[in-house]
């Protein structure tokens, strides 16, 4: 862990994240504004060597899958960490209509399972719940009165499409819960002397956002680490727009062995949802946008856009980024327009959603600037149908301390 | 019709099926990577229970064996959501027996191209029959009617459509354009896909409706596809095996929705996709996109237009980018590549040409 006193590269590198070194480095920086922290390689170390918690996952579907790879998920890493499966009726389609009526009596007869005695994760996924999670809230409701200290995972949470990845994410979202929260308190602790210093964590998409966001969805912190790191080395360069080529890294947690390239756009790591990560799984969250460098350099290939070459090391590059970055949110949905003034409309309302989900992960009010807002029509869709996604980022709010 | 391909496919096994599904991708780039996670590993796990799905060519078939075609109608965005509990495609299929009163002999896709490509090999799985080597379309088209084989005389009736739902849907229509009609309503119904089957004919009726060679040349295009991730290296090979060209190279700047005069015969609203280039004379590229990309202009001039097959490869990546997840500022290169020359007939460009998609300019190949 290590921090950085503003755009100053004074880097702290400690060995280990025991809060007593931080609690000694943090005193002998002056006029510290905010502190990023990369909490990923912990979290995906968990998600490898057990530390995280079993999941009992609760697909909610008009009807079961009658095949054996198609009851459970692709990516064996997260099938792994599924102790147990259940499927109940139900679902809509990915307008939120209706595709089957949830089947009450079967989510109330989950209670009584001897399955899911002391569980600590639930996985809850409903096909369409990005547009209608009523069937997954009324599950969550009977499971969350029956285990109230459960901590319950939903999809609709996360948007997003495609019943893998949105499996995925919900899978690793309430494993990684338990040790999410305590990560928070160890956070909290070491950095107990700054008051009025705002502590933000590392996003997958190399944004920013809050500890509070942390326990609650500890699965967008993720990945954070390489995004971070292009991040850093486009800074270092001096370049808000650059692609980013690392040659040093960490083989068993990125996504793409080194040497990689990543690219920044207005100060942002380019980053996409359903981007394989290392734990073989796409998540619905926004990652960094990197692929394996096949050795171009000639500046004319992507429209003279810098290309920035960096063998740093890499833990300090991501302390660095953690430092550097700004918190930011990501919105991905499904809507019907008729016309344009529909979908100006909509467009409208999206951004004025993903301000309030930016916000929530520490951006200051008036601070937030649209970093992408694109509509594309689903192909063989009923026309009309179109996909938006807005990314936002900001300046972190000041003198914010959140508790435990 | 014979299409060109490199080598021939006898069997498609668990280890082909990541290059089979590449090269469907690049025949049909509107729909990518939504189903793959889901779809691949469901058909790779029934060819390794089952064992490899042999492919015939149709001449190769005794001409009294029935076949029929299978596709996945609706949006792959719908199918990722959910997909299919594992046996849409098979009761698909035997519905269609009882109702034609011929067991099927062999299938063979609709579309060879995107997932539609795959989901005929995990019927043929299931069903222990063997996969023609040949289809309607040689990519993807709109409509169900859009076919090599509805040019050569073979009616689409009687289709069934099978939903992850559970629910069966059987649909007889004299007209083939009304097939589309009405199996278009009924997939909202079943969640926004469907399994198809439809196109029920003696082989030996299908040999000069089909076009040939296009289930072998998808794992010929996805070997190449997953050899390299470099766009220049990739683009080159790619030409000598398809006759593909680079249109040019641009920056997404601007992606437009309602661009064009709509109706509602063909799913997804016309939309546009704005580029500048990134070399050379600093060109204004404009796509036409309408579930594909229909027509691409550089600096107004009609470069490309339907039924060449138009789609656009990430330069980071290397990968051709999915339509559905275009972004303002990413590079990419736009790449044509001819399609089956059934197509090029006054017949086909009548169908699926330009001006099918409010576009009434002569095809390049008509100057």
């Amino acid at each position: 862990m290590s921090l950085i006193d503003g755009r100053m590269d004074a880097v702290v590198h400690l060995d280990s994240p025991d809060p007593r070194g931080l609690l000694d480095a943090l005193g002998l920086l002056p006029d510290i504004q905010m502190v990023g922290v990369d909490l990923s390689e912990l979290l995906a170390a968990a998600l490898v060597d057990g530390a995280a918690d079993p999941v009992v996952m609760v697909r909610i579907t008009p009807r079961p899958a009658i095949d054996r790879v198609l009851a459970s998920h692709p990516s064996p890493r997260v099938e792994h960490l599924i102790a147990h499966r259940f499927t109940v009726r139900g679902g809509h389609d990915l307008y939120g209509r209706d595709l089957a009526e949830l089947d009450v009596v079967a989510a109330g007869a989950l209670c009584d399972r001897p399955e899911m005695a002391n569980t600590k994760g639930i996985a809850l996924l409903a096909t369409g719940s990005a547009a209608q999670s009523r069937h997954e809230r009324d599950v969550a409701d009977l499971l969350q009165f029956a285990f109230p200290d459960t901590h319950i995972s939903i999809a609709g949470d996360f948007g997003g499409l495609g019943l893998a990845p949105r499996e995925a994410t919900v899978v690793l979202d309430a494993a990684l819960s338990g040790l999410a929260a305590r990560l928070a308190g160890t956070v909290l602790d070491a950095t107990a002397r700054l008051p009025d210093v705002p502590v933000m964590i590392g996003r997958g998409d190399g944004g920013l956002t809050t500890l509070t966001a942390l326990r609650t969805h500890p699965v967008s912190v993720l990945q954070s680490a390489p995004a971070l790191r292009v991040l850093a080395a486009a800074h270092r360069s001096g370049h808000d727009d650059c692609r980013v080529v690392l040659t040093v890294g960490h083989p068993e947690s990125d996504p793409v062995p080194v040497p990689f390239i990543g690219e920044v756009r207005n100060g942002l790591v380019s980053a996409q949802p359903y981007l394989t990560t290392a734990l073989a799984a796409e998540l619905v969250i926004p990652t960094a946008q990197l692929a394996p460098f096949a050795g171009y350099v000639d500046d004319d290939d992507v429209g003279s856009t810098p290309l920035v070459v960096n063998g740093d090391d890499p833990d300090e590059l991501a302390a660095a980024g953690a430092a550097l970055s700004r918190p930011a949110a990501w919105l991905d949905e499904i809507a019907q327009i008729e016309n344009q003034d529909q979908l100006e409309g909509i467009r409208q309302a999206a951004c004025e959603r993903a301000v309030a989900i930016a916000i929530a992960n520490g951006t200051a009010p008036g601070t937030a600037e649209f970093v992408d807002v694109s509509t594309v029509a689903v192909p063989y869709s009923p026309s009309g149908t179109v996909r938006l996604r807005v990314r936002v980022a900001g300046r972190h709010r000041d003198g914010v301390r959140e508790q435990r | 019709m014979t299409t060109g391909y490199v080598g021939t496919t006898t069997a498609i096994g668990a280890a082909d099926l990541s290059a089979f599904y590449e090269g469907a991708t690049f025949y049909a780039p509107a729909v990518g990577e939504a189903s793959r996670t889901t779809i691949l590993p469901w058909v790779t796990g029934l060819l390794e229970d089952n064992g490899p799905v042999s492919v015939v060519r149709p001449d190769n078939v005794a001409p009294d064996i029935w076949a029929a075609s299978l596709c996945c109608i609706g949006s792959g965005a719908a199918m990722a959501d959910l997909p299919p509990a594992g046996d849409e495609f098979m009761i698909g299929v035997q519905e269609l027996e009882r109702t034609v009163g011929h067991r099927f002999g062999a299938l063979y896709p609709l579309a060879a191209a995107t997932v539609s490509a795959v989901v005929p090999i995990a019927a043929a799985a299931q069903l222990g029959v063997p996969l023609l080597d040949g289809d309607g379309m040689g990519r993807t088209f709109a409509l169900m009617h859009h076919t090599a084989m509805h040019l050569g005389g073979v009616a689409p009736s009687p289709v069934v459509m099978r939903g992850a739902t559970g629910e069966t849907i059987l649909i007889t229509a004299d007209l083939p354009y009304r097939i589309d009609a009405l199996a278009r309503r009924s997939v909202e119904v079943l969640g926004g896909w469907a399994a198809f089957v439809g196109y029920p004919a003696p082989v030996g009726r299908l040999r000069d409706a089909l076009l040939i060679g296009t289930v072998s040349r998808l794992l010929n295009v996805g070997r190449l596809l997953l050899e390299t991730r470099d766009a220049d290296t990739l683009l080159t090979r790619l030409a000598v095996l398809t006759g593909c060209r680079r249109i040019g190279r641009g920056r997404i700047v601007e992606l437009e929705h309602l661009s064009r005069p709509t109706d509602m015969t063909i799913p997804a609203h016309p939309s546009s996709v704005i580029l500048t280039e990134t070399s050379g004379t600093g060109r204004l590229f404009r796509l036409e996109l309408r579930s594909e990309i229909v027509a691409a202009f550089a600096d107004g001039v009609m470069a490309a237009a339907t039924p060449d097959l138009i789609c656009l490869v990430d330069v980071l990546s290397g990968r051709v980018a999915s339509l559905d997840s275009l972004q303002p500022g990413t590079v990419v290169d736009i790449v044509a590549t001819p399609a089956d020359a059934a197509w090029y007939s006054p017949q086909g460009l009548a169908m699926v040409g330009p001006a099918t998609h409010g576009i009434p300019l002569p095809h390049p190949r008509q100057r």
